[in-house]
């Protein structure tokens, strides 16, 4: 749509780096409210029609608020010419713009293609190669099913449909199922009715399961592990057809009938493992992403201010210790939180699972520790807290982060179209107190709960309270000088501070 | 050391008197785990909210919620020489407990609360703070984390300034410290002295509230500055952006 010179300014509202708004911006609106000060309206009632986003023109409103409302939420789209406002749109231009049919195709031709470059992403640079050779062998049967998932971003939805393709419409009702929590019946008769309501020769897959089985290759799958319903073992590796638990003699499996009368074992209780490696191979194969991975290699600090983890002495010291890990600025260095969450209404039986969630530190302050860089990567089975014995559904994540600092992972990075061999590291874990001391496997409950003073706590338990108290450990932490420590009526009665702060051990001295 | 505790029984020797390990995390298992400077952070969130809860409770003087209860004075009594704040022995076999000067009064509580209950803060900058004054019993109800961050940072030194002095400035420091600490952009000079002034400031805060106060969350925060030089700024280590996650995941 042409956009008419003096409303140029209507859309740029927030300044470029994201804070304030425009000058012409404020300049324009206090246009806007003396515009729409001349209308009968405003004579009549002394209001105005509000054109922001939300309002859209339905509101009536007074004109303070309706210069409140714009500088918050700016203007309605496309509202160039203020229709309701008492202009008009002039005639030429309804010649001149667009049909919009054609725009829809438009957009339709941008959105396939961004379907297309996701299977990209998943596939590789080899798999364009080969894609562009069209040999005459058969392909593998990765390659087979990335071929059938572009023939899906490329088809039709049916015969003349322009607006959408196979898998772009697939992919919208699933996303629509995930966001309100359909059933997966819901989904099945929605299916059912589009199918109806579409012709017949549309494509669309008939149920939930061929529309997972669709999307299953674009990959980043997950893995169920059965474990005991105790939580003292896992069925993995070695112990993959175990039928009873080795340390609680607890049976893995329990009996169910089937719908046809047939008895099947089903296992008693089961974690999700989501592999971490494909995740942060995604992060380098997608031009988003790619190039912030370097973030903190490249970012120059200014000395003394801290604003990243990269700027301080943990890092440094992680880089120092291991500089062939560190010479690659691409390798990855991880955070890992687990927190108890209970899934259901509380008003139900008590179940607490556990999820656990793995996110890289390489990327710069606005995109790290966002929502779409935590990678969910154990889910942690209730009903109850699973206490120290937490380690043992870490295994296959601790497995998976030694082969990643072993050896590696070959990833394609995008930004300099090359491979390269990416590996990884966990910095630290971000924990409550009482997840602490699972994870840590310092208790913290009782008197020596401080993990970080750690045997040399002062701390008492009260005769009376009966619980730990901290009173009067503080003074050791001051200087050996201070009146503080010669103190003998404020503190505890009659006592003087002679020890020094305690001594924080490194890792190699603990165990 | 066991990789797996089996009961609660089964801790190993001298657990509790010379050491609280009861295993050895799987952790220990990647070959650079022990030249890490940080392993596990201790997690500002929840610890500024619990010490909010602490001292506000305490200085509201908030039934069932005080940490300054009968008992903690029969403690005081035990280890401190704080004459005026010791039980009072009425003779007929009942006590009096003497009001401190480090609680507020039945009026300015009230003051307390309405001040609050008519507070306008700006949009998205904490949630309606308005709506958890329960004027009737002088509380405030239902606040989230984040409305105690905001409290701790913002809002204390104002609310408490009826407190005579010596309590007051003490407090008002605590709320500068975790204000500085969580900053978005920290200075190392700074944080410096930050970790100087911290046990100070809990010094001063054991010369007046009774031993029953400090419990393990009022200890962390004189380890909060050092891990802050170590690790970076907090809002990289800290529970937030993380129970937001989980709550975009409950359905």
């Amino acid at each position: 749509m042409d956009v008419p010179a003096n409303r140029e300014w209507m859309y740029k509202r927030v300044l470029p780096d994201g804070v304030g708004l425009e000058n012409t911006f404020y300049e324009g609106v206090e246009t806007f409210i003396s515009h729409a000060c001349k209308l009968d309206l405003f004579k009549n009632e002394g209001t105005i029609r509000c054109p922001c986003v939300i309002c859209d023109c339905r509101q009536i409103r007074t004109p303070n608020e309706v210069e409140d409302h714009l500088y918050k939420k700016g203007f309605r789209e496309n509202y160039f010419y203020w229709t309701c406002h008492g202009e008009k749109r002039p005639a030429s231009i309804n010649i001149t713009c667009p049909p919009p049919p054609t725009d829809r195709q438009n957009g339709c031709v941008e959105k396939v293609s961004s379907y297309e470059a996701m299977i990209m992403d998943v596939a590789g640079p080899s798999f364009a190669q080969c894609q562009q050779q069209n040999t005459d062998e058969s392909p593998n049967e990765q390659t087979q099913k990335l071929f059938n998932l572009l023939d899906a971003a490329q088809s039709p939805l049916f015969e003349g449909c322009t607006s959408h393709t196979k898998l772009s419409a697939t992919l919208q009702l699933l996303t629509i199922k995930a966001e309100h929590n359909l059933s997966q019946e819901a989904y099945n008769k929605i299916v059912d009715f589009c199918r109806g309501t579409w012709p017949s020769d549309n494509c669309m897959p008939s149920d939930y399961y061929r529309t997972k089985k669709l999307v299953k290759s674009l990959g980043l799958s997950y893995e169920k592990i059965d474990c005991c319903v105790n939580g003292c073992m896992l069925f993995y590796k070695h112990d993959i057809n175990e039928k009873v638990c080795r340390i609680c003699e607890q049976e893995r499996y329990t009996l169910k009938k089937t719908r046809g009368n047939k008895v099947k074992q089903v296992p008693r209780k089961r974690m999700w493992y989501l592999p971490l490696a494909p995740r942060l191979q995604r992060l380098y194969s997608s031009p988003a992403t790619a190039k912030n991975m370097k973030w903190h290699f490249e970012n120059v600090p200014e000395e003394g201010v801290l604003i990243h983890p990269s700027d301080r002495e943990a890092w440094k010291h992680f880089d120092r210790a291991y500089p062939n890990f560190a010479a690659e600025p691409r390798n990855v260095r991880l955070g890992l939180c687990s927190d108890g969450f209970s899934p259901f209404n509380m008003s139900g039986r008590p179940y607490s699972c556990w999820p656990v969630i793995v996110t890289p530190y390489n990327l710069p302050p606005s995109m790290c520790m966002k929502e779409e860089y935590m990678f969910l990567t154990i889910i942690i089975p209730g009903r109850k807290n699973p206490k120290a014995k937490i380690d043992v559904f870490l295994q296959p994540l601790i497995d998976e982060l030694k082969l990643l600092w072993d050896t590696g992972v070959t990833t394609y990075d995008v930004s300099s179209s090359e491979n390269f061999q990416m590996k990884a590291a966990l910095m630290w874990t971000i924990n409550d107190f009482p997840a602490y001391g699972m994870l840590s496997g310092w208790s913290t409950a009782g008197r020596l709960s401080c993990p970080i003073c750690m045997e040399q706590s002062q701390a008492h338990i009260l005769d009376n309270g009966g619980k730990v108290s901290f009173f009067d450990c503080h003074r050791q932490f001051l200087p050996m000088d201070h009146p503080y420590r010669r103190n003998k009526n404020n503190f505890k009665k009659n006592e003087q501070e002679t020890k020094p702060p305690p001594q924080i051990f490194p890792g190699d001295q603990i165990w | 050391m066991p990789k797996v505790p089996e009961s609660e029984a089964g801790r190993p020797a001298d657990y509790g008197h010379k050491h609280h390990w009861n295993k050895q995390s799987i952790f220990w298992d990647l070959p650079y785990w022990r030249t890490n400077l940080i392993r596990h952070n201790l997690d500002v969130m929840h610890i500024e909210k619990n010490v909010f809860d602490n001292v506000f409770n305490t200085v509201m003087d908030i039934k069932e919620k005080t940490k300054d209860n009968v008992k903690a004075r029969m403690d005081l009594a035990v280890l401190c020489k704080r004459r005026e704040l010791e039980l009072v022995d009425l003779g007929n076999g009942k006590f009096k407990k003497p009001k401190a000067q480090y609680t507020l009064s039945a009026s300015q509580r009230r003051a307390v609360c309405e001040w609050v209950s008519q507070l306008k803060l700006p949009d998205g900058y904490v949630s309606n703070i308005r709506k958890c004054v329960d004027l009737n019993t002088c509380k405030l109800q239902g606040m989230k984390s984040h409305d105690s961050h905001i409290f701790m940072e913002r809002l204390l030194p104002t609310a408490f300034s009826s407190l005579p002095g010596k309590v007051w400035n003490p407090l008002v420091e605590l709320s500068h410290f975790f204000r500085d600490l969580c900053s978005a952009t920290l200075k190392v000079d700074h944080l410096e002295q930050m970790e100087k002034n911290i046990p100070i400031t809990l010094c001063k805060l054991e010369q007046i509230f009774p031993p029953g106060f400090f419990d393990t969350m009022e200890h962390l925060p004189i380890h909060l500055a050092s891990e802050a030089k170590m690790g970076g700024p907090v809002h990289y280590r800290w529970m937030y952006p993380f129970e937001r996650y989980k709550n975009n995941i409950y359905y």
